[in-house]
């Protein structure tokens, strides 16, 4: 009987052949391996790595999460940060140099993972690398549910939009021995530059002075400015025996309106309006509501053309007295959009002032009567502590003649001025 | 010799997971700080008309200041936006009237435009307290109902250049002159009653019975009438009608002023309190008028058709006047119901 061997040389041959072979597949395959080492490894799966926080430099809290892809007790692990997934591991910065351990979800094992500052084997703990181990024998599936390792107060690199890696080995063992490496992966983490949203709200102020035929808090008198206009109101044929308020009629030869002041700002500090009584030609009584050009007498006369302006503090008028004023019967709401208003609740952000408040704070109206500063010095009807959308200011003038105040056509011009403290 | 495998496994490198961070609204980066509580208060709103401009900010930083800026713009109150200027508006000429808080400005007429106004002093540190800056003779820009944003810097420099250290804009509206109109129609107000109240707003009776003449007794009896007018030239006030009649009987009247004598033929009136006989009353009201001519004689009576019996010489308020007659009449006067209608007109020039 014969036995065929394969003669020695043959084998060598084989040996020789396998050997380059070998050396060609290692040679092959090494730049595919992740890490230096060649170790009979499992691959974890699933793997991923959620940062708090992308900034450069940030303090971050990293949650690993991982399939063991071999099921049996992991009792180390070794988290090494690298500024490549292959190859040599450089640090990328002192990531772990204030990390702690957080908390870890999913083990079948209850035992804790610790951080161990030391290490041992093949985990040296350093800035760089992180060293977690615990006692627990616990045999880990592995697949199903991925089990998840917190890792408090990491510190991302310093660079912006770099990506730095993690290395994972887990072992069996908590003294990392190389022979007790069960599964290994790497997870990646980017840092980015923040991205500014930049937006600017410039000041606003929209004021415009108009007539209306509105006699209202609350009917709109236009949606805003661009519907707002005139540039006056008729208060008619003036009679002694009557007080003429507007709106006068116009088969009394009045224009049927009001006056009306609208404004909008965004000034949060507040805002005021003022009028300023115009200085028209004429002697004494320049600002009342006069004959332009009239020769009027100092003192309140009834028989010149000026009729005597009511003054800076309001009052009723009594027909025949001769008398010429102002009033803010109330602030209209109808075209405000963006917050609640309503002049009966008083949440009106824009509000009569002292001696031209019409009715009352809350009530539109002008029983409390009128007033008028004929000297050209500006008089503030109405202030806001805060923003104002289109709230207007519905104007109500009165006149009385005396039965000797001469015939004559009669004007008073008044400058409305708004200030917004931004 | 068994060849030595080795499982190789590969390791396929995960996809690292990066997490973009957008911060949303993060503050913008501005090197200046902003200016608070600050506002402009303009004089007057009306399109180019010389206006006083008040301006009040509180500094924020405390660093140097050598300069502030005031940019009028139409467009926009943001630094980074381009500047319109607003048409029509003229700071070249302003001065700088009043300062409080951080003073020591003076305007810089070199860097000064007719949309830019600066104002400089020497560098000192700032103080992070209210301030104001009160412009005279600024020329309001022409549009109306415009809004205007004045962009505020503070500098180190004393010329406006380099960066600023404060900054912040305000805004104010232009807007034409609002007017209240008016007319006051010429007025006279003539009111007659036998009584009536001195403003015409009762009267009483609109005729009068004198009763049985007598020869030995004279007859009297009163009416009135009330005048006002806003005629600055006053009014006159006439009498017309025809003396006491029946049929063709007639009591004579007295065509010039003449006291009362019983069993004379008589009739006249005036507008005076009369003591023989005692009757009638002086002109009472807050007016001016008075009686005239062949009327205003107390003891005197008259009456000729279209005679003027009182007047105002200007504008004025009622003035009540009561008219007294007397009818005398002699032995021989016929017998019959005499009467008389008379009307009282008054008349003013305006």
């Amino acid at each position: 009987m014969r036995m065929s061997i394969p003669p020695l040389k043959q084998q060598l041959r084989s040996v020789y052949l396998a050997l380059p072979a070998a050396v060609l597949a290692i040679a092959l395959v090494a730049p595919l391996l992740l890490f230096g080492n060649v170790y009979a490894a499992g691959q974890l799966t699933q793997r991923s790595v959620a940062i708090t926080t992308a900034v450069p430099s940030a303090s971050s809290t990293w949650t690993l999460s991982f399939q063991l892809g071999t099921a049996g007790q992991v009792q180390g692990i070794k988290i090494a940060a690298c500024d490549t997934a292959l190859g040599t591991c450089n640090s990328p910065g002192a990531v772990f140099a204030s990390a702690t351990y957080g908390s870890q979800s999913n083990w079948t094992g209850a035992t804790n993972f610790a951080k161990d500052a030391t290490g041992a084997n093949d985990c040296t703990a350093g800035t760089a690398t992180l060293c977690l181990n615990r006692t627990d024998t616990t045999s880990e599936t592995a697949g199903g549910t991925a089990k998840t390792i917190v890792i408090n107060s990491a510190t991302n690199v310093a660079a912006a939009n770099t990506t730095w890696f993690l290395r994972l080995t887990t072992y069996s063992t908590n003294t990392y021995t190389a022979g007790s490496i069960v599964d290994q992966g790497t997870v990646a983490a980017s840092t980015s530059q923040t991205l500014t949203v930049n937006a600017a709200i410039q000041e606003v102020l929209v004021f415009c002075i108009g007539a209306t035929a509105v006699n209202d808090a609350t009917t709109s008198p236009g949606a805003d400015c661009s519907a707002i206009s005139g540039t006056a109101v008729d208060l008619g044929t003036l009679d002694s025996s009557i007080v003429s308020v507007t709106p006068v009629a116009v088969s009394s030869g009045g224009s049927n309106t009001n006056g009306v002041a609208m404004m909008r700002t965004n000034a949060v500090n507040g805002a005021t309006v003022s009028y300023r009584a115009v200085q028209q030609t004429g002697t004494n009584h320049q600002g009342t509501l006069r004959v332009s050009g009239a020769s009027c007498n100092v003192g309140n006369i009834n028989t010149d053309q000026c009729i005597d302006a009511q003054g800076a503090t309001q009052a009723t008028f009594t027909a025949g007295t001769e008398k010429f004023g102002m009033t803010v019967a109330g602030t209209n709401c109808g075209a405000v959009t963006s917050y609640s208003c309503a002049l009966a609740s008083g949440t009106n952000n824009l509000k009569a002032s002292t001696n031209y408040i019409g009715a009352s704070a809350i009530t539109f109206g002008n029983s409390s009567g009128f007033a008028w500063d004929e000297s050209g010095t500006a008089q503030q009807i109405a202030s806001s502590s805060t923003v104002v959308d289109n709230e207007a200011l519905i104007l109500k003038f009165a006149a009385t003649p005396s039965i000797t105040t001469p015939t004559g056509s009669y004007t008073a011009q008044s400058d409305f001025i708004a200030v917004a403290t931004y | 010799m068994a060849f030595i495998q080795h499982k190789i496994r590969l390791f396929a490198l995960a996809a690292g997971v990066a997490l973009l961070l957008i911060s949303a609204l993060n503050p913008s980066v501005v090197s200046a700080l902003i200016l608070s509580q600050r506002s402009v208060a303009v004089s007057t709103a009306v399109p180019s008309a010389t206006a006083v401009y008040t301006y009040s900010f509180t500094f924020t930083s405390t660093s140097n200041v050598g300069s502030v800026q005031f940019l009028y713009c139409s467009n926009s109150a943001l630094f980074e936006d381009p500047c319109v200027a607003p048409t029509g508006l003229d700071v070249s000429g302003a001065t700088l009237s009043q300062q409080s808080g951080n003073v020591g400005f003076s305007i810089d007429a070199g860097n000064t435009t007719a949309t830019s106004l600066l104002l400089t002093r020497p560098v000192a540190g700032a103080t992070p307290i209210a301030s104001t800056y009160q412009f005279s003779g600024i020329t309001n820009p022409s549009t109306a109902n415009q809004t205007v944003f004045v962009r505020i810097r503070t500098f180190a420099s004393t010329d406006g250049s380099g960066s600023s250290t404060d900054q912040g804009a305000v805004a104010y509206a232009t807007q034409n002159f609002f007017s209240v109109g008016a007319y006051v129609p010429p007025f006279i107000k003539l009111c007659v009653a036998v009584t009536l109240a001195i403003d015409c707003s009762s009267a009483n009776g609109d005729s009068i019975n004198l009763g049985t003449l007598s020869n030995t007794t004279v007859r009297t009896a009163t009416s009135q009438f009330s005048i006002a007018t806003n005629d600055p030239g006053g009014y006159v006030a006439y009498v017309s009608g025809t003396t006491m009649t029946s049929g063709n009987n007639t009591i004579t009247a007295l065509t010039s002023p003449t006291p009362s004598l019983p069993g004379q033929p008589q009739f006249g009136l005036n507008l005076r309190q009369n003591t023989v006989p005692s009757v009638g009353s002086e002109p009472d009201g807050s007016g001016s008028a008075t009686p005239i001519g062949s009327y205003a004689n107390q003891n005197q009576f008259a009456f000729n058709t279209g005679d003027a019996v009182a007047s105002a010489t200007s504008s004025t308020d009622h003035t009540r006047m009561t008219v007294s007659y007397i009818v005398n009449i002699p032995r021989d006067q016929k017998p019959g119901q005499y009467t008389t209608t008379l009307t009282y007109i008054a008349v003013a020039q305006f």
